[in-house]
């Protein structure tokens, strides 16, 4: 009995072992043999190591495992993400202060001022979660300081400009559920929050919170940080959407999708992004696309000219009610060489409006195609 | 390629014992010896051709040495070539310590660096020291040589092995069931604590050195229990990886020998972080030193110090070094003079030895961390300390428990037979989580 007990131990360990290696090399067969075949200029050793971390088989399971492991030992921050216990909400914890192509974005805004001059052009970059709740990360020495940052941003930008500032009415609404718990976008209650804030700027008249229906798709779920970091048991997100009650209808809503396949429907809204793997696709029907168009029953209405990041999604449906037309154009969806040319005539539009998140800003290279 | 990294584990360990015991045991020898050019290969060429190029040297001159003896008239030559030898390896390990060539050069526990190029130098002049004194003869078989001399398994801490030891088991290595049970277990409790623990408090280490020295402060003193704790854990884990696969491939590396916490002895405590080491340098440096100096205490100190130099080759580690060789002269010269010291007490003042050391080690790393302290220990923000705290104070208390006594002892002492079969089931447990801690660390 002892001996067998003796020798489990080593059973066990190596037909786990032999396992383990059987289905990493089942998985990552074209990569180990592509490895082979062709030896990649850099190191052998990190690529090999590179196929090993994606072929591993149950790897949902062992990210799960290791997030709830070192979570007990004391770790409270899981590849870049944070658990914030008081709001019960995940934090992707961005150091945008260091953001590489920030001076790019600034000059990409005001090189597209210059060459269209007599375009109204509207600003708004939108703080992230990591920015708002800042003040409850307990490393926020890493977190850049997104208010600061923002405020430089607009300095830098052009005077003739229009900066839209969203952070007092985030942060002022910051205990309402304006950023999704396990994603590191806003939710719909955020864009209007951000909407309410500064549509009179854009020459509008706001509706008011009590103008919507609030349409609840009771379809839960868990964000990209939740996978991410291997954390499940905070609470699910959920997606509701604001319907206004009154104003112009959208007549049709057009969507190019970054494979290329034009989508059109009668609704920026759709249910089958509730069955996808990211529900935020029920904003528009995809989470990547090149550009969206929008037309509305309101055709004595201004057109605008949309540039923004994916927080610009969930904004698009509160500023339908106001505009005849919405081109919405994703810079950093676009492949290389295409530029905002190719998809609008800038002439044709009476304002335009950037709306990207501060990360997109500052860490992503991409803004400058809307000079192009 | 190390003994805690994924490729190693997944793709290579049962592939090579698969192999490895499928092999005659006088075929063994080549099995391990292409490991180790694998496993320095895998650290960069220049590693690979310094090894091949003391080997070499090592064999020929072993060789050499062995011939010459009982020859009178040979005798000054044959210890000139024994000393330049050892001049040879202490400049390849002090040129890889330094130079960084190859990604070899050691920072603080992480065994990337001064990998292999530590323990070699150890390994090859053990083997020309133990044929000289006439403990054995000369190594002919050029195979099983190269296979103690950068054995794989000792390459990141150890365990150092001295030659006359091993010099049977490296002609033909015997596997048996319970040395590869011992073996397995041995690892999987390893790489948990390098994984689980070590590498929480690295996270933590790190986190304090890259703070704003706005937050020195309160960090500061966090810094020094961490630092200790992470060295300790480091150690303990890495070794018990290398003993552990020592194991398994059929060698019979002696443990570490038991970690006392209130161990009274200054020297003996020093000694248990790096238990094999302390050996190696007990029998080829303090003993020939004690009779050089005709001082036992100024060889011990002398051993201490230049141990803490082969932890890593710096300034500080110098600092370090000196201070503890002083402390252990103190402490030999404290428990000499009164002798009728109580146990307890005697055991309190090496502790606050020990601290002492470990607050001028911990401050050596961290200068501005130590003069915040004497500046303002109030500083800093409480909410990062608490969060400091919270990230350090459930792997530190292990860590504590497993590199003392408490954890080795509760172990020996189990006896019920329903106790000890949830014994393969904890291992089992302890592997799967490992795996999970490698597969998402890769």
């Amino acid at each position: 009995m002892r001996k067998l007990l003796e020798n489990i131990t080593s059973v066990v360990f190596f037909t786990l072992l032999a396992v383990m290696l059987i289905c990493v090399l089942i998985n990552g067969r074209q990569g180990f043999a592509g490895l082979v075949k062709s030896l990649p200029e850099g190191n052998i050793r990190s690529e090999c190591l590179k196929l090993l971390g994606e072929s591993v088989p149950m790897k949902s399971v062992q990210k799960e495992l290791y997030s709830r492991t070192a979570r007990t030992l004391g770790k409270e921050e899981l590849f870049g993400v944070f658990h914030e216990k008081t709001g019960d909400r995940l934090i992707k914890i961005t150091d945008c202060g260091t953001g590489a192509y920030t001076d790019v974005s600034v000059d990409a805004v005001n090189r597209f001022h210059e060459k269209f001059p007599k375009l109204p052009v509207y600003t708004m970059i939108v703080p992230t979660a990591a920015g708002i709740y800042r003040g409850r990360l307990p490393m926020r020495s890493e977190a850049a300081d997104q208010q600061k940052l923002i405020d430089d941003i607009y300095y830098n930008i052009d005077a003739e400009v229009t900066p839209l500032d969203v952070w007092s009415s985030l942060y002022s609404a910051r205990d309402d559920y304006i950023y999704f718990r396990t994603d590191d976008r806003w939710t719909p209650q955020g864009a209007y929050s951000a909407y309410a804030a500064t549509v009179a700027k854009l020459g509008l008249t706001p509706y008011s919170l009590s103008n919507y229906d609030v349409d609840h798709t009771n379809t839960e779920f868990r964000g990209a940080l939740a996978s991410e970091s291997g954390i499940y048991d905070t609470l699910p997100d959920m997606i509701n959407v604001y319907r206004c009650k009154y104003g112009s209808y959208i007549k049709s809503c057009e969507v190019l999708r970054a494979d290329g396949i034009l989508d059109k429907r009668s609704s920026v809204y759709s249910k089958n992004g509730l069955r996808s793997e990211d529900k935020y696709a029920y904003f528009l029907g995809t989470v990547h696309y090149k550009s969206v168009k929008i037309t509305t029953a309101a055709e004595e209405e201004p057109k605008l000219l949309m540039i923004g990041s994916d927080y610009a999604s969930c904004f698009l449906p509160f500023l339908a009610p106001h505009f005849s037309e919405i081109l919405l154009i994703d810079p950093y969806e676009l492949e290389e060489g295409e530029g905002l040319s190719q998809f609008a005539e800038v002439g044709d539009y009476d304002r335009l409006l950037m709306l990207i998140d501060a990360d997109s800003f500052c860490e992503r290279d991409g803004l400058s195609a809307i000079c192009e | 390629m190390h003994l805690y990294s994924a490729d190693y584990l997944i793709l290579f360990l049962p592939l090579f014992m698969g192999v490895y015991a499928l092999l005659p045991p006088h075929g063994r020898p080549a099995a391990i010896t292409f490991a180790n050019v694998l496993f320095l290969a895998a650290a960069g060429k220049y590693g690979l051709i310094g090894f091949v190029l003391s080997l070499l040297s090592a064999y020929f001159s072993g060789i050499s040495i062995y011939n010459m003896r009982g020859r009178p008239e040979k005798a000054l030559l044959r210890k000139r070539l024994l000393e330049a030898n050892i001049i040879l390896y202490i400049a390849v390990f002090v040129f890889f310590a330094l130079s960084g060539t190859g990604g070899l050069k050691r920072t603080l526990l992480d065994p990337t660096a001064v990998y292999c190029h530590a323990v070699i130098p150890l390994h090859l002049i053990s083997y020309l020291i133990d044929v000289y004194r006439g403990d054995c003869e000369a190594r002919t078989r050029i195979m099983s040589f190269a296979a103690y001399a950068g054995f794989f398994p000792s390459m990141s801490f150890g365990p150092v092995m001295k030659y006359k030891c091993f010099v049977s088991s490296f002609e033909a290595p015997g596997l048996t069931a319970k040395k590869l049970t011992s073996g397995v277990r041995l690892y999987i409790i390893g790489l948990a604590e390098y994984l689980l623990l070590s590498r929480q408090l690295e996270a933590v280490r790190s986190e304090i050195i890259n703070a704003p020295d706005s937050l020195r402060g309160g960090t500061a003193w966090i810094f020094v229990p961490v630092f200790y704790a992470l060295f300790a854990v480091s150690m303990v884990g890495l070794l018990n990886m290398g003993r552990g696969t020592a194991l398994m491939l059929g060698f019979n590396v002696l443990p570490h020998g038991s970690r006392d916490f209130f161990e009274p002895s200054l020297k003996k405590r020093l000694a248990q972080f790096n238990a094999p080491l302390s050996r190696w340098f007990s029998d080829y440096l303090t003993k020939p030193a004690g009779v050089l100096f005709k001082n036992k205490e100024l060889a011990a100190a002398l051993s201490v110090c230049a141990a803490a130099l082969w932890f890593r080759l710096s300034l500080g580690w110098l600092v370090t070094g000196i201070a503890a060789g002083a402390a252990v002269m103190i402490r030999s010269f404290i428990s000499d003079k009164y002798k009728g010291i109580p146990k307890a007490v005697d055991g309190l003042l090496t502790m606050a030895f020990m601290l002492l050391l470990v607050m001028v080690c911990a401050f050596m790393e961290l200068p501005s961390a130590g003069m915040a302290i004497f500046g303002s220990t109030g500083g800093g923000d409480t909410a990062y300390v608490l969060h400091l705290v919270r990230e350090c104070i459930i792997p530190l208390t292990a860590a504590l428990i497993i590199s003392g006594s408490l954890l080795p002892a509760l172990v020996r002492k189990v006896r019920a037979v329903w106790i000890r079969s949830l014994i393969p089931v904890i291992d089992v447990l302890l592997l799967i989580v490992d795996i999970a801690f490698i597969t998402n660390t890769v």
